[in-house]
Parts: C-alpha cells; structure tokens; sequence
C-alpha cells in the first residue's frame, strides 16, 4: 500500500499483553533514527507504556526526528485516513495488547503489522489469532496484508522444547523474522534510563547487531514497494 | 537516496481513499465474525485528570454473556433421597435416559409428574447434567 506521502506505517500488535511490543517499537524507532530517519510514534495503548515514556524522558524529548503522540480516543476511521494523507516517513503504531476491532483496523491498515511474541506456547497461539485474523482481512480484500512474527526475548541458552516450536512456526504458514531478538538488558533500558537502544551512552552492541539485521529484513518488505512507486 | 524521498508530496484531494476505506470496512467485519470486542477508549478530558474515575471499557457480549443473562428463575433446591426399586425399573431408566439423551433424575421427574405429582416446569426446564 502507498499513500500520497510515501510513509510507512508499522504496526505493533498482539491479541496479548507483555510480548514486548513497545519494547521492539522503541527499539526499532532508535534504529530508524539512527539511520537518518523521522519517526513518529502513535500510542494506541491504554497503559500509555510509550506516551509516558516520552513524557518522562528528557532526552527523548530531545531525540531530533522524534515525535510521540497518543491515539485517537474516538473516530478512527477519519484519523486513519487523514493519517494516510498526510503523514510521513516513518509512522510506527504501538497497539494495546488485546485483540479488539480497533487493533484489527490499525493493523490491516499498516504498511507492516509486527507481532512480538516469546518462544512460549501461549504467545505463539497468540500470534497465530493475530495472523488469522488479518489473513480473514486479506482475503475479504483480495490483498495481501504484511505480517510478521517476531521472537522476542529469546534466552541466551534455548531448549530443545524452544527449537521444536520455532521448527514447528516455521513448518506452519506463519511468517516470521528470521532475526531472533535476545533477552538483553539494553533493551528493558529503554523505559528505566529513558533513551534508546542505539542512543545509550554504552551501546550494546549484540542488540544493536540484531535490531538492524531485523531492519534489514523490514526494508526487504518495504523495497519491493518502493521500486514499484518509484517506476 | 532512498526511492521514497524523490517522490512528490501531492496536495491533498479530500478524496477518500477507497482501499483504506475497504481495509476498515473488511477488518471490522472480520471483528464482528469473530467476536472481536469493541473498544473504546476514555476521553482526552478524562486522560488529564490522573485521579480521573477509571473508563468502563465497553464490550460488545459474547453469544456465552448474552446466554447467561437470559437465564430464568434458578431451579428448586435437591435433598438426595434413597428409595430401593426393582433392578427392572432401574434398568429401565438407564435406558430410557439413554435413548431420550436426558438426565436419570429429569427421567424419574417426569414420570412423577405423569404420575400426578406435581413438578414445577422450572425443575423439570432447568434440568442439569449432573447425573447422580
């Protein structure tokens, strides 16, 4: 989907709560303005998670190319397309963790719906009623609609009941980032020191490895988009 | 530089977009198939004041919540009671429990009642599945 604008909206859902949701939106907002990026953050959640992490947070409030703003409280549809219109760049849209009619149609409507979900079963079943869902979307409009599964803090030492569901994600139809993210401390710093994980004044270099071999892999999806506005 | 930085900003038409417009309808519809609850969510005003009365979240019910309201009058209250009765007529109520797909107790409820005494229809409506 192209807008007027060229802006790339993802979107960061799941049915459940404390996948890590706003945890990758920020870690993936960092890597974006890092690269040279403007970014805007949407908070769509209740809990307000990333709103008051940017209120709180002097330097995030200073990040250059930065902007966070809560959601719409009422009339989506009209925000939604007058989002589409007029937005630019990056727009990242961070969802509560429920699965609700207006989850469904932020999701369906973003460029690319990431799902975070840990290596646990009950993510996994999760993620796969997210997919479902948006597949229902997708065939009642004969388009197909970008999403993602991304395993999240996966431990340093994974078990072998880990690998079988990751072998079994992968034997299924849900699509899935190949880069794994780890359980990592630079990442739970994001809310307790209030900067970004390519920001911190000691930057872990192992996430920030797997944050941009995972923006690679946004930009694969992306690309194809691109060259076809651009010809 | 990246393809998307070249191309033109174009003015805004007013037009809706008629593909946003089918992935709004078709997700809300996919919302109502499935059950989706229906959120929404407290006001700005509301979201100033921090010691502002939490928002009820409103839920569109499940087809379960809209059963459990339409429950009538709950059933008369049960002491079990022992009588013996010929094996013949115990066989008989198990089959006749097993043909009919009902409870031995609705069973033996409804012959009493056949019988001329008097069971109250909530008893005999409200049957459960316990079977003792």
């Amino acid at each position: 989907m192209s807008n007027h604008t060229g802006a790339k909206f993802i979107s960061f859902a799941s049915p459940k709560g404390g996948v890590g949701k706003s945890t990758s939106c920020l870690a993936i907002a960092g890597a974006l303005l890092a690269a040279g990026e403007k970014v805007r953050i949407i908070d769509f959640d209740q809990t307000e998670s990333i709103w008051r992490w940017y209120s709180n947070s002097p330097i995030a409030q200073a990040t250059p190319h930065l902007a966070v703003e809560k959601g719409p409280t009422a009339n989506l549809d009209a925000y939604i397309k007058q989002l589409w219109q007029s937005a630019t760049d990056y727009v990242l849209l961070d969802l509560a963790g429920s699965l609700s009619d207006l989850t469904l149609m932020v999701a369906a409507f973003a460029t690319l719906t990431i799902t975070p979900a840990k290596v646990s079963e009950p993510d996994i079943i999760e993620a796969n009623k997210m997919a479902r869902s948006l597949h229902a979307v997708a065939k009642r409009i004969g388009k197909p609609v970008n999403h993602r599964i991304l395993l999240n803090e996966v431990p340093s030492s994974i078990s072998n009941d880990e690998v079988d569901l990751i072998n079994q994600i992968d034997r299924s139809n849900l699509r899935r980032f190949s880069t794994l993210i780890h359980r990592r401390s630079a990442y739970s710093k994001s809310f307790s020191r209030g900067t970004l994980p390519h920001f911190a004044d000691a930057p872990d270099r192992k996430a920030l490895a797997e944050i941009d071999a995972m923006m690679a892999e946004i930009r694969d999806i992306f690309e194809p988009r691109l060259e076809k506005a651009a010809a | 530089m990246s393809a998307h930085k070249i191309l033109p900003k174009r003015m805004d038409l007013g037009v809706d977009d008629v593909e946003i417009e089918n992935k709004l309808a078709a997700a809300r519809e996919v919302a109502v198939m499935t059950n989706t609850p229906t959120v929404s969510f407290p006001n700005d005003k509301a979201l100033n004041h921090a010691d502002a009365a939490p928002q009820s979240v409103k839920v569109t019910p499940l087809p379960a919540q809209e059963r459990e309201k339409k429950r009538g009058p709950r059933p008369s209250a049960v002491r079990r009671y022992s009588v013996d009765l010929p094996v013949y007529l115990i066989d008989e109520i198990h089959k006749r429990s097993f043909h009919t797909s009902r409870t031995k107790k609705l069973v033996i409820l409804e012959a009493l009642n056949a019988g001329g005494l008097k069971v109250k229809d909530v008893d005999l409506e409200h049957e459960d599945n316990n079977d003792d």
